[in-house]
């Protein structure tokens, strides 16, 4: 079971590779990092030990190739290795190519991946512990008998793919003409995108909040949650802004979401970090069942801020097979910290993506400020992947405190020879209803990208 | 930075011959099709396709050091099949109206893996028909034909990497047609 680690395979790219390395080495371990060609120069190309190449740019044709990801691991010694997030974290492939190749992988069995990524089956897993899910159905087989779900549970609803997640094949639906309309298009959409046409419904809940629990297990049986985050600040289901924690939930509601999240895991007998993802009612007060992701997320940050652990050094050790260091008792929330995701791309032209060069990167610095970025002046952003340029995470007494503390630091946050999402995030973190937390899932594209459009109209600000 | 040549260094050689070893191994218990990697001096491509590999899977590792086409050392059969460089000399057939990338990114000849392609050499397009797409951060660009006619020559080879103002797509306008 305990199986020291030596040399680690970092198979992602972008600031969590960066992240990983850093974690790698801070554990005493080599880092090796898979590159594409367009990523040969990068940050976590530097900071690496070494670099092994995967392919051309496209990620069909590198990061995402099961068999070149082993390869490389092979190759270049590796005795295990860390998907990070996105590309390959969630493919049970991976695990499995990995085990039968003598190398970890960090991260669950390809069976918790299997069963954690197919949301029908999540759902019952999760109805078996006693979780709440949201009103809706298992698979339905055709539009008819999703009419029948939807007239029960009422409209609005979401077709959901069985095999999407992270905001990917979602069709929202008002009324039963229109879900008879849509059923074939979904499935077809579904099955092109996933492989995979299985639809369930679900209730559309419209006034909720996306609040999500961190997990770390190990391989003896221990599991623990370093408690919530609230990720309800969203585009087109894709999340801008998150913290920790959750804000404006009672305690009973941030116990019943760590049980809730805790009993899922054990179920899965997950093992590694892992996110159990619930949508919070805030008209009913109650909250259901949304999905688990397998893998680190974008948004740990915030929960290492206010728990001290280190999230990415904790799955290097759960890999090589040691204990948790702690336990639930030891874990204690304190202070507030939040996230802005730094995306390139222009927020005044419909967020168009804006890859080029760095001409200027200066992040701010401080007390409570963290950045998390591959990024640095004369970096030449590549068009060919997602446009996360790097995250400024905040972290103050309470929640007022970080809030000013992070309008001040994205004042202070100097990029150019790209557009950024930085001016944006300073007017939703100035914003009354955020500050309030008065806020939900809709909140962002309903009120504030339509404030944030109209005051530039007036301003005539270009 | 620690180069990767050196922690190749740091492997004795014979565990240099054990990590391709290792590859083989795992590429014949696979059902993998073919991989290429490189780690410093060390490149491994396996190929299970006929025209590559006389019988089973071929091991290529060749010493980079001792290559001087560093880079251009693909196999003849891999380099035949690239399309030419973005800033290589294409042939544009005469009166031919070129359509170029909007945008660097990554092309894509049809709308999903497995899917058709669009178009292909011959077809007839309208002026709004999709002749491919460029992926820019993940945003799909369908970039249209611009006129009518026939299509005649597809520049790039679906999946790989173009610059703003490639050429993508070559089209013979069709006599009297509208253009842009």
């Amino acid at each position: 079971m305990n199986r020291p680690l030596r040399r680690v395979l970092v198979a992602n790219r972008g600031e969590i590779a960066v992240r990983i390395v850093r974690a790698c080495h801070d554990e005493g371990l080599e880092a090796v990092v898979a590159v594409s060609d367009a990523d040969e120069n990068s940050l976590a190309a530097r900071l690496a030990d070494g670099v092994v190449h995967v392919g051309p740019p496209s990620a069909a044709q590198s990061y995402l190739r099961v068999e070149q990801v082993v390869s490389a691991a092979l190759l270049a010694g590796c005795d295990a290795i860390h998907p990070g997030y996105g590309f390959l974290s969630e493919r049970p492939e991976l695990a499995e190519a990995c085990a039968s190749n003598e190398v970890v992988f960090v991260g669950p069995t390809a069976e918790s991946i299997r069963l954690g990524g197919d949301k029908v089956s999540a759902r019952a897993l999760a109805r078996a512990v006693g979780v709440p899910v949201g009103d809706g159905s298992d698979t339905v087989a055709d539009g008819v008998a999703g009419v029948a779900v939807a007239d029960r549970v009422g409209y609005p609803v979401l077709l959901k793919a069985a095999a999407g997640g992270g905001g990917r094949g979602m069709v929202r639906v008002d009324d039963a003409a229109e879900l008879a309309d849509r059923f074939a298009v979904a499935s077809n959409e579904a099955r092109a995108a996933f492989g995979d046409g299985r639809l369930y419904v679900e209730r559309l809940v419209e006034n909720a909040r996306h609040v999500e629990v961190q997990l770390l297990a190990d391989r003896h049986g221990s599991i623990v949650h370093l408690g919530d985050r609230d990720c309800s600040v969203q585009r087109r289901y894709q999340k801008m802004v998150e913290e920790a924690p959750a804000a404006g939930l009672s305690a009973d509601m941030h116990d019943r979401l760590a049980a809730a999240a805790v009993a899922i895991g054990r179920e899965l007998d997950y093992v590694g970090a892992g996110t159990v993802e619930f949508l919070v009612d805030l008209d009913r007060q109650e909250f259901s069942f949304l999905e688990v992701n397998t893998r680190v997320q974008v948004e740990h940050p915030v929960t290492e801020m206010v728990t001290g652990v280190d999230i990415v050094r904790e799955q290097l050790r759960i890999a090589a097979g040691r204990p948790l260091s702690f336990s639930q008792d030891d874990i204690s929330v304190s202070g507030h910290a939040i996230e802005c995701r730094i995306n390139a791309e222009s927020p005044d032209a419909g967020f168009l993506p804006s890859p080029g060069a760095l001409d200027e990167w200066r992040p701010p610095a401080g007390a409570g400020i963290r950045v998390d970025s591959h990024a640095f002046r004369g970096y030449v952003i590549p068009p060919y992947y997602d446009s996360l340029l790097g995250k400024l995470i905040v972290a103050g007494g309470d929640r007022v405190e970080t809030i000013d503390r992070l309008s001040k630091a994205l004042s202070a946050f100097e990029v150019r020879g790209v557009e950024t999402t930085i001016g944006l995030h300073r007017y939703i973190v100035d914003h009354p209803d955020f500050r309030a937390g008065s806020i939900n899932t809709t909140w962002l594209e309903r009120v504030l990208l339509r404030e944030y459009a109209s005051r530039y109209a007036e301003n005539g600000v270009v | 930075m620690a180069s990767s040549d050196e922690l190749v260094g740091r492997m004795l050689v014979s565990s240099e011959e054990d990590a391709v070893r290792r590859v083989v191994a795992a590429f014949e218990r696979s059902d993998w099709s073919e991989i290429e990697v490189r780690f410093g001096a060390l490149r491994v491509h396996l190929s299970t396709d006929a025209h590559r590999a006389t019988s089973g899977p071929v091991a290529r590792t060749d010493p980079i050091g001792s290559n001087p086409e560093r880079s251009g050392s693909a196999d003849a059969e891999t380099t035949a099949s690239l399309p030419p460089a973005s800033n290589a000399p294409i042939d544009v057939p005469t009166g031919a109206h070129v359509v170029v990338s909007p945008s660097p990114g990554i092309f894509w000849r049809a709308p999903e893996p497995g899917a058709p392609p669009f178009i292909d050499a011959g077809q007839r397009v309208d002026a709004s028909s999709t002749v491919c797409i460029v992926e820019i951060m993940k945003l799909m660009n369908h970039v249209k034909a611009g006129v009518a006619g026939e299509v005649v020559v597809v520049f790039v080879e679906n999946g790989h990497a173009v610059e703003k103002g490639d050429p993508l797509v070559a089209v013979i306008p069709e006599a009297g047609g509208a253009g842009t």
